[in-house]
């Protein structure tokens, strides 16, 4: 039900699923500092043939005439070819997170517009 | 015969705990894109000349709040006023009072206690990032 007013004028427009490229992490992180371990892994990384990224979720929510942004922290350090399934899974968490924040705004479930109908960019 | 009075146990109701404010300012930041079509009339010649000598620019007011929800700091702004001549200090000055007063309806709308938000801005606030 997205765009429906519910709390002292809140309204609550789009989602989106917001994939972004994490500049911080290295593949030594996961290998517990040991460069000779699985070092195709470390390898294939600085080959550049995949890389880290970070998803998190963003909605625009409309209070008093202006939009405000919320966003929840996100998960990091994803590798970029984890998959679409993996992706979709910490999509759900992330969902739930931002859930979570909304109800302690005052938005109930009912009006967060659902998974579904979010956008990936 | 005696019946036994059933106790129902129910969870008493709880506060929703109100989101935190953690910083307020009001920025002054550069308008990138300003409306300068009003210096190109008669009566602003003077003002048009200082600004292309670089006297001054163009700044919009806003301002923000970093607001924690459920532990997450989310950046909550008033709607913003551009276009302003940055030489106008009284008048930035009123602007950033009426950006504050917008931004104080946003967050009680989301929940902030009017005791975290004093009623009127603090020149303190007020961060000028040109």
């Amino acid at each position: 039900m997205a765009g429906k007013s519910v709390r002292h004028g809140l309204t609550v427009d789009r989602l989106r699923f917001v994939h972004e490229r994490d500049k911080d992490s290295r593949p030594e992180d996961k290998t517990g500092g040991d460069p000779t371990r699985d070092s195709e892994y470390i390898d294939s990384f600085y080959r550049g043939e995949w890389w880290f990224i970070g998803i998190y979720i963003e909605l625009e929510l409309i209070v008093a005439n202006t939009v405000q942004t919320i966003r929840t922290p996100g998960l990091w350090g994803i590798e970029s070819n984890s998959g679409n399934r993996y992706f979709q899974e910490v999509e759900r968490q992330e969902y739930e997170e931002l859930i979570g924040i909304l109800e302690k705004l005052g938005v109930p479930r009912r009006f967060v517009p659902s998974i579904a109908s979010a956008r990936r960019a | 015969m005696t019946t036994r009075k059933r106790v129902v146990v129910v969870e008493a109701t709880r506060k929703r705990p109100a989101p935190e404010v953690q910083s307020i300012s009001v920025l002054v930041l550069p308008d990138e894109d300003p409306d300068v079509s009003y210096l190109d009339q008669e009566e602003f010649t003077d003002r048009r000349e200082a600004y292309q000598r670089g006297d001054f620019t163009f700044v919009g007011v806003r301002a923000q709040a970093e607001v924690v929800i459920e532990g997450i700091v989310q950046t909550i702004v008033s709607g913003g006023l551009w276009g302003i001549e940055s030489d106008a200090d009284a008048y930035i000055e009123e602007v950033a009072g009426e950006e504050y007063s917008d931004l104080r309806k946003i967050l009680t709308s989301i929940g902030v206690s009017t005791s975290q938000l004093p009623s009127s801005m603090d020149r303190k606030w007020i961060e000028w990032r040109t």
